[in-house]
């Protein structure tokens, strides 16, 4: 990269920015708190617009930083980066100002460590998204596992903090497997850049096994079902600002490692039959995920099996790809960000409806679309994007899985594809139906959390709504996203 | 290849130790042993330089305060059971509902 581009200065100033916003929001008290955090906020989504467009106009970029002692940190910004950074920072920029609005709302909830420990979660996911090395994904996992347990624990519950270390269990055992994973293909390959790993890995022996054993480790991260157990609890049990980031954005970040070391990595490693396991594995993930939240019986609990089941959709795109389908790699990539999307505005909105409904159960949403209206529009329009159904980018997404599908004949993709769909919208409705239906009794006398808020129309509500609307964006215009996509995409010179 | 093929059988001791065990003290040292087999695959999978070994010390402080972090989180949930008990000391059904790390397993 050209010293001085735009490019060089901003992809740094991406990582950077947030860790400011840790360091600032960890000095600051009382309300400045939350203005520091907004202002930081902005700041890191401005830069990363900046990054996406310097970067759609100059091409793939890479960018190394040296130190004294000999580490390096390679940062890479392609498509796949850039797409899921775009959507962090997003995601999290409102996510963001749901948080400050909840400090508004209940300063007795407020938490000394909640701002440091987010900010602290957004820069390690930007470095994940841009790390060029295994290594620095690897760091940038533990941090990750780390910030996210720290998160959900900071109200210390019982339930809650056993949730928590549920998670970081979960966490420790997939970051060991990782790691040595990791030690087998250092081993193999003398290089942990994602760039150098084929050579060593296709030509020496045990190469299939370490890309075996660092793949396994990723997917209990994701997590993918059937190892999916600790994630309902966690992010059911989480704090309403943190679990749409859970949810949305850091269960993405182990599949974004997965998808570049499979197919930007070592393409030709991944044979058809363990691109057809992992299809298989989805599928699972898209009943299994999809009976459980028909069965939920509170409003978290089901979005949070919903998470279970849309990570299968995610995972189909492997299979595809695979076969060298470039409307795979566009399709499911597209797909994470409209989900990413739609999934922290449903749990914003979900977060309104429960503090008003007073608990957390579905039934207890009857009426709630006249009580909060924004929230309850929000949960439809994001649950249109999950659904698949345009003008949506969760259709646009499924359109291309589905198109993928046909083009590499592997027909057998389309029905898990469609079933989850309906499934979906059958476990959505369940949330919209109460909420539309008409009030008559009188509400319940064992509200845990009596509102505080009286607006029907609140700011959180608008702040949900908001996100929600970015997915029919990315639906009626994504051609910038598919663009940013095909940037270092690695099939698209070999389609089917 | 010998020194890994040793650690890496260490680590599956360690994994076998984290999930057969029943209680929290028996598990945080088997995730230490995956942890501690782990890094030392790492150490001797790289070459002999300065790089590798701040690799190796970076790697094993980052796990070290995910061990850390697990070991107060389970602290702190013990002292949760114990202040529940101390103030109702007949919820009994509650426990029940709400297993612990350890009542859970068995």
């Amino acid at each position: 990269v050209t010293s001085g581009s735009l490019v060089a200065v901003t992809l740094p100033v991406v990582v950077v920015s947030p860790l400011l916003g840790a360091a600032a929001t960890a000095v600051t008290r009382g309300n400045a708190r939350a203005r520091v955090a907004l202002i930081a906020a902005v700041l890191t989504t401005l830069a990363v617009a900046v990054l996406s467009v310097a970067v759609l106009t100059d091409g793939v970029t890479t960018l190394v930083l040296n130190n004294a002692v000999g580490l390096e940190v390679l940062l890479v910004a392609d498509g796949l980066a850039l797409a899921m950074v775009t959507m962090t920072a997003i995601t999290c920029s409102v996510v963001a100002g749901f948080a400050a609005a909840e400090d508004r709302a209940h300063p007795e909830t407020r938490h000394e460590r909640f701002w440091p420990v987010w900010f602290g979660l957004w820069a390690s996911l930007h470095l994940l998204f841009l790390a060029g090395d295994l290594l620095t994904a690897y760091l940038m996992l533990e941090a990750i596992g780390i910030a996210g347990a720290g998160l959900v624990t900071l109200d210390g519950d019982r339930p809650t903090l056993l949730a928590g270390t549920r998670y970081l269990y979960a966490e420790l055992v997939a970051s060991t497997t990782v790691l040595a994973g990791i030690a087998l293909i250092w081993s193999r390959t003398g290089s942990l850049r994602f760039a150098d790993l084929e050579p060593g890995l296709v030509t020496e022996p045990g190469g299939w096994l370490a890309l075996g054993i660092v793949s396994a480790g990723l997917l209990l991260k994701v997590p993918l079902a059937p190892i999916h157990i600790w994630l309902p609890a966690a992010h059911t049990r989480a704090p309403s600002a943190v679990s749409p980031v859970l949810s949305a954005v850091v269960v993405k970040s182990s599949f974004a490692v997965l998808v570049r070391l499979w197919f930007v990595s070592v393409p030709e490693l991944v044979t058809r039959s363990a691109a057809q396991l992992l299809g298989a594995l989805g599928v699972v993930a898209i009943v299994w995920g999809s009976v459980l939240a028909l069965r939920a019986t509170q409003v978290k609990a089901l979005i949070a099996y919903s998470t279970v089941a849309q990570l299968g959709f995610l995972v189909l795109l492997a299979p595809l790809v695979q076969a060298g389908a470039a409307d795979a790699w566009r399709g499911g990539l597209l797909y994470a960000v409209a989900h990413a999307l739609a999934k922290a505005a449903l749990l914003m909105a979900a977060a309104v409806l429960i503090e008003n409904a007073g608990q957390p159960d579905v039934d207890a949403l009857l009426g709630a679309a006249s009580r909060r209206p924004l929230a309850v529009f929000a949960v439809g329009i994001g649950g249109l994007s999950l659904v698949g159904l345009p003008p949506s980018g969760g259709f646009v997404g499924k359109w291309y899985l589905l198109v993928a599908s046909l083009q590499t004949g592997q027909w057998w993709w389309v029905a898990p594809i469609l079933l989850g769909s309906l499934l979906t919208a059958g476990y959505l409705l369940r949330l919209l139906k109460p909420a539309f239906a008409t009030d008559a009794s009188p509400r319940p006398a064992t509200s845990a959390s009596p509102p505080t808020t009286t607006s029907t129309f609140d700011g959180r509500s608008g702040l949900a709504l908001a996100l929600a609307l970015t997915t029919l964006a990315l639906g009626i215009r994504p051609v910038e996203m598919l663009e940013l996509l095909d940037l270092g995409a690695p099939l698209l010179t070999g389609g089917p | 290849m010998v020194p890994m093929i040793v650690a890496g059988a260490i680590g599956l001791v360690g994994l076998l130790v984290t999930f057969a065990g029943v209680r929290v003290r028996v598990r945080i040292v088997g995730l230490s042993i995956m942890g501690g087999a782990a890094v030392a695959m790492l150490a001797v999978a790289g070459p002999a330089t300065a790089g590798t070994w701040w690799t190796v010390l970076l790697t094993a402080v980052t796990l070290a305060g995910m061990m850390a972090f697990a070991a107060v989180l389970s602290r702190r949930i013990d002292g949760t059971a114990h202040r529940q008990t101390d103030r109702e000391p007949g919820r009994g059904t509650d426990r029940a509902q709400d297993p612990g790390i350890d009542e859970g397993r068995r």
